[in-house]
C-alpha cells in the first residue's frame, strides 16, 4: 500500500512536470484569422527567407464589434504581407493598462500593443517602447498624417521622440436626442454654455422620468470636467507661461459650481455612480436628452435609436470669449515594444494601420476621426454627419486646441485615485466645486514641478 | 389550552420573519431574473425606454451569437478544464492537509496552522508579478495548467483547515477499531473516513469550483491567448469602452452560472450538513 501511494505520489508530481514547457492543456481552434503558434520570441526573423513572422498583437478596448473589424484588417494585411501572421488578443478596456503594467515587469510584452491617450504617457514613460523615428522617415505617407496628431504624439515621451502612431482620433461631442429637443421646442445647437444649462432645464421633466442631461459621477469622470472647464471659460492651457495651474481659475470655479449644481435637479441621482455603460443607458433609452461622449459611441447609438435622424453630434457650445475650444489629445494608436525580435515587420502593421487603407477601414468601423488626412477625401466621410461635425468645428479659425495633460506620467492616476472620488463627493455635497478644483490644481502642480526638474 | 398558531402569533412571525426574508430573496433574486430575461431579449428592446418584465420579442440570438461568434463554446471548456483539474488536487490536497492537522501531532503543528491562516491575509493581486516571472521561466504562461496550480495554491490553505474540522468530527475510534481488524491506515482512511467525509468533500468541492470558475485576475494575466481565456475573462471582454452588447453579455452571463447551478442542484443535501458539520467541530 505504501509502495502504491509513492507510486502515485512520484506520478503525479512527473505529470506535473509534464505540464511544464510548451503550450499543453486545452487545445482549441479559435474561429479567427489568427494562427494559434508557440512562443513568437523564439521565431526566426528573416524576412524574404520564406520563414513566417508571427507578431502578437493586443487590443487595448476589445469588444465583439470591434473584434470583428480587427480580424478583417488583419486578414487584408496577411493577405499583402503572406510572410507576417498576426496573433490577435482582444483586452477588456478597464483592466488593459493593469495588463500592460504586469507583462512590462514580467518582460512578456507583446510585440504591438494598442495604447490608449490617457495611459500613454505610462506606458511609453516606461522605456518599453521602441522608437519609430528611422521607419517613419522612410514611410512614404508620413507627409499625408495630421500634424496635430503627430507632435501629441511625440509628447508622450519627454525625449520627444515617436514611440506611439496615432491609428485615431476624437472629438468629444455632446449627443442629442433631436426628437426630445423638438418636444421641448428647441432647435440646434446650443451656442453657449447659458444655453446649455437652459437646455438642460427645459429639458427635464421629472414626471415623465426625464431628464436634460447625465452627469459622468463615475470611472473616467475627471476627462469631461476638464474639457468642459477649459471649453467654457476659453484657456488653452493647462498650465500657464509661468507654469502655474489653470485649472482652479475663477472662471472654473465659476463653471464647476453651476454644472453639479445640476446633479439630481436636472441629471438622474444615479449620475453619481454613472460610467460609460450607465451615462450611455440614460441617452439610449431615452431617459436623458443629452450626453457628453467621444464620437466613439456612435454604432452604439446608431444600434439603440435604429434611425440616424433621432439623435445628432453637437459641438460643445463655445468659449465666454467666443472662441470653441477642442481637446486635441484624445488619440489611440500602437506601440511596438522592445521585446519585439522582428520590428520591421511590426512597423509594416502600424503603418498599415495608420495608412489610408487601414486607417480608412477602420475609423469608417468604429466612427472615429482618421489621422490619416488623404482618408478625409474618401466618400464616406460625407456621409457620418458627426465627423462632418468635428471636420467642421476644428477647422473653424476660432478653434483652438487645447492639450490634457497626459504626457506627465502621473496625470492618469492623480485622475482615478484622487478626482473620481472628489467629483462624487462634490455631487453628494460633502465637497464644494472651489475645494475640488484646488485640491486638482495641487496634485496636477506637483506633478508638473517634478516632471520639469527631472527632464 | 391556548392554541399553537394564533392569529397574532400568525401576524407577528409574518412581519418579523416572512416579510423580512421576502424582501431579502426579491432583492437577490431579481437580478438573476432580469440577466435572464435580458438574455432572451433583442438589442433595441433591451435599449428601450419601455420597460419590459417579460420580452416582447423572444429570441436566441444573443445565445447564438454569445456561443458561436463571440467564443464562449472556447471560454466554457476552458473554464471546465480548470474548474475540474483544480477542484481535483484541491480536494486530494486538502484532505491529506486535513487528516495530518486533525490526527497527527507533530512539532510545529501549531506555528504550521497559524501560517496557512496567514496566507489569507496576503491579497492575490500582489503576487501577480512574482507568480507571471515564475510561470514564465518554467514555462507555464498561456497554460490552463497554470492556473490550476495558482488556483489549487490559493485554495488549499482554506480547504485544508476547513476539512480538519471535518475530519475531526468523526470520531478515530472508527479508524482504530478499522486498523485493529487489519486494515492499515490508509485503509482505514480510504474505506472508513472517506464514506463519513462525503459531507465535506462535497462542501470543500463546491467552494473550491466556485473559486475556480469565477477566478478572473490570474486568468487574466496569465493568459495572453485569447482561445484560451475562461469564461470570466471572455464576458469581460465583452464590455468594451464604448459599446457593449447587453443581450450577449446576459447570455454569455447565463451560460457562466448554469454549470454552477446544475453542480449546486445535486449537491445541496450533501452540501448544508456539511458546512455546518465542519463548522461546529475543530
Amino acid at each position: 500500500m505504501k509502495k502504491m501511494m509513492a507510486t502515485a505520489m512520484a506520478a503525479s508530481m512527473v505529470l506535473g512536470l509534464a505540464g511544464c514547457g510548451g503550450s499543453t492543456g486545452t487545445e482549441t481552434t479559435a474561429a479567427t484569422a489568427t494562427t494559434t503558434a508557440g512562443n513568437t520570441q523564439t521565431e526566426a526573423a528573416a524576412q524574404g527567407t520564406g520563414e513566417v513572422i508571427t507578431l502578437t498583437f493586443w487590443d487595448e478596448n476589445a469588444g465583439d464589434s470591434r473584434t470583428e473589424y480587427y480580424r478583417t484588417l488583419i486578414e487584408n494585411f496577411e493577405a499583402q504581407n503572406p510572410n507576417i501572421k498576426i496573433e490577435y488578443l482582444g483586452l477588456p478596456s478597464a483592466d488593459a493598462l493593469s495588463k500592460y503594467q504586469t507583462a512590462i515587469q514580467a518582460g512578456e510584452t507583446p510585440d504591438i500593443g494598442g495604447i490608449n491617450n490617457s495611459w500613454a504617457a505610462t506606458i511609453v514613460g516606461q522605456d518599453v517602447c521602441i522608437p519609430l523615428d528611422e521607419y517613419y522617415a522612410k514611410w512614404d505617407e508620413k507627409d499625408d498624417m495630421n500634424k496635430g496628431a503627430m507632435e501629441v504624439a511625440r509628447n508622450y515621451h519627454s525625449d520627444g521622440k515617436l514611440y506611439f502612431m496615432p491609428t485615431s482620433s476624437n472629438f468629444i461631442c455632446l449627443w442629442v436626442n433631436t426628437d426630445m429637443l423638438k418636444e421641448a421646442g428647441l432647435e440646434g445647437r446650443p451656442k453657449t454654455w447659458e444655453e446649455f444649462f437652459t437646455y438642460c432645464e427645459t429639458l427635464t421633466d421629472k414626471d415623465k422620468d426625464q431628464y436634460g442631461y447625465t452627469i459622468r459621477g463615475g470611472a473616467a469622470s475627471p476627462a469631461i470636467v476638464v474639457d468642459f472647464l477649459y471649453s467654457y471659460s476659453g484657456l488653452s492651457n493647462m498650465f500657464d507661461e509661468n507654469g502655474v495651474c489653470t485649472i482652479n481659475d475663477p472662471a472654473h470655479i465659476e463653471f464647476a459650481n453651476k454644472y453639479f449644481d445640476m446633479y439630481g435637479k436636472y441629471t438622474p441621482e444615479s449620475d453619481i455612480t454613472a460610467g460609460w455603460k450607465e451615462i450611455a443607458a440614460n441617452f439610449d433609452s431615452g431617459v436623458c436628452a443629452m450626453l457628453t461622449h467621444n464620437l466613439g459611441s456612435y454604432t452604439n447609438h446608431v444600434d439603440a435609436f435604429s434611425d440616424t435622424s433621432k439623435f445628432a453630434a453637437y459641438a460643445l457650445p463655445y468659449s465666454q470669449q467666443g472662441t470653441y475650444i477642442n481637446n486635441g489629445g484624445t488619440l489611440t494608436g500602437l506601440g511596438v515594444f522592445k521585446t519585439c525580435k522582428n520590428p520591421e515587420a511590426a512597423w509594416k502593421f502600424v503603418s498599415f494601420m495608420s495608412g489610408a487603407e487601414g486607417n480608412s477601414f477602420w475609423n469608417q468601423s468604429i466612427g472615429q476621426m482618421p489621422v490619416n488626412n488623404a482618408v478625409l477625401e474618401y466618400d464616406w466621410i460625407n456621409e457620418m454627419p458627426h465627423i462632418q461635425t468635428a471636420l467642421e468645428t476644428t477647422n473653424q479659425d476660432n478653434c483652438i486646441t487645447y492639450l490634457q495633460m497626459s504626457y506627465l506620467p502621473g496625470y492618469g492616476s492623480i485622475n482615478s485615485t484622487y478626482i473620481e472620488p472628489a467629483i462624487q463627493s462634490v455631487m453628494s455635497g460633502e465637497m464644494t466645486a472651489e475645494e475640488l478644483l484646488n485640491e486638482w490644481a495641487g496634485y496636477l502642480q506637483e506633478e508638473y514641478d517634478n516632471y520639469h526638474t527631472s527632464n | 389550552m391556548k392554541r399553537r398558531w394564533s392569529a397574532k402569533r400568525v401576524g407577528t412571525t409574518t412581519v418579523f420573519t416572512i416579510l423580512p426574508l421576502a424582501l431579502f430573496l426579491f432583492f437577490i433574486l431579481f437580478p438573476i431574473y432580469w440577466t435572464i430575461v435580458t438574455s432572451f431579449k433583442p438589442e433595441s428592446e433591451i435599449t428601450s425606454k419601455v420597460t419590459s418584465y417579460l420580452p416582447r420579442t423572444f429570441t436566441l440570438a444573443n445565445y447564438n451569437q454569445a456561443w458561436n461568434n463571440v467564443g464562449f463554446s472556447m471560454f466554457f471548456k476552458n473554464s471546465l478544464y480548470i474548474a475540474a483539474g483544480g477542484v481535483l488536487l484541491i480536494v486530494l490536497v486538502s484532505i491529506m492537509v486535513g487528516y495530518a492537522l486533525s490526527r497527527f501531532r507533530f512539532k510545529g503543528k501549531t506555528a504550521f496552522m497559524l501560517v496557512l491562516l496567514c496566507t489569507q491575509f496576503i491579497p492575490s493581486a500582489m503576487l501577480i508579478t512574482p507568480m507571471f516571472i515564475i510561470f514564465k521561466n518554467i514555462g507555464l504562461l498561456n497554460n490552463l495548467f497554470a492556473l490550476v496550480l495558482v488556483n489549487t495554491t490559493f485554495q488549499i490553505p482554506f480547504n485544508a483547515i476547513l476539512m480538519r474540522g471535518f475530519i475531526s468530527g468523526i470520531d478515530y475510534t472508527i479508524e482504530e477499531a478499522a486498523q485493529i481488524d487489519g486494515c492499515s491506515r490508509t485503509g482505514a482512511i480510504i474505506k472508513v473516513v472517506f464514506p463519513l467525509l462525503k459531507p465535506g468533500i462535497v462542501a470543500t468541492g463546491a467552494f473550491a469550483f466556485i473559486h475556480c470558475w469565477n477566478e478572473f485576475l490570474f486568468s487574466f494575466m496569465f493568459i495572453s491567448k485569447q482561445p484560451k481565456f475562461p469564461l470570466s475573462v471572455g464576458l469581460k471582454y465583452m464590455m468594451g469602452e464604448y459599446a457593449i452588447n447587453y443581450g450577449q453579455l446576459a447570455a454569455g452571463a447565463v451560460i457562466a452560472v448554469v454549470p454552477v447551478l446544475i453542480l449546486f442542484s445535486y449537491i445541496q443535501k450533501y452540501l448544508v450538513g456539511g458546512i455546518s458539520a465542519g463548522a461546529v467541530k475543530g
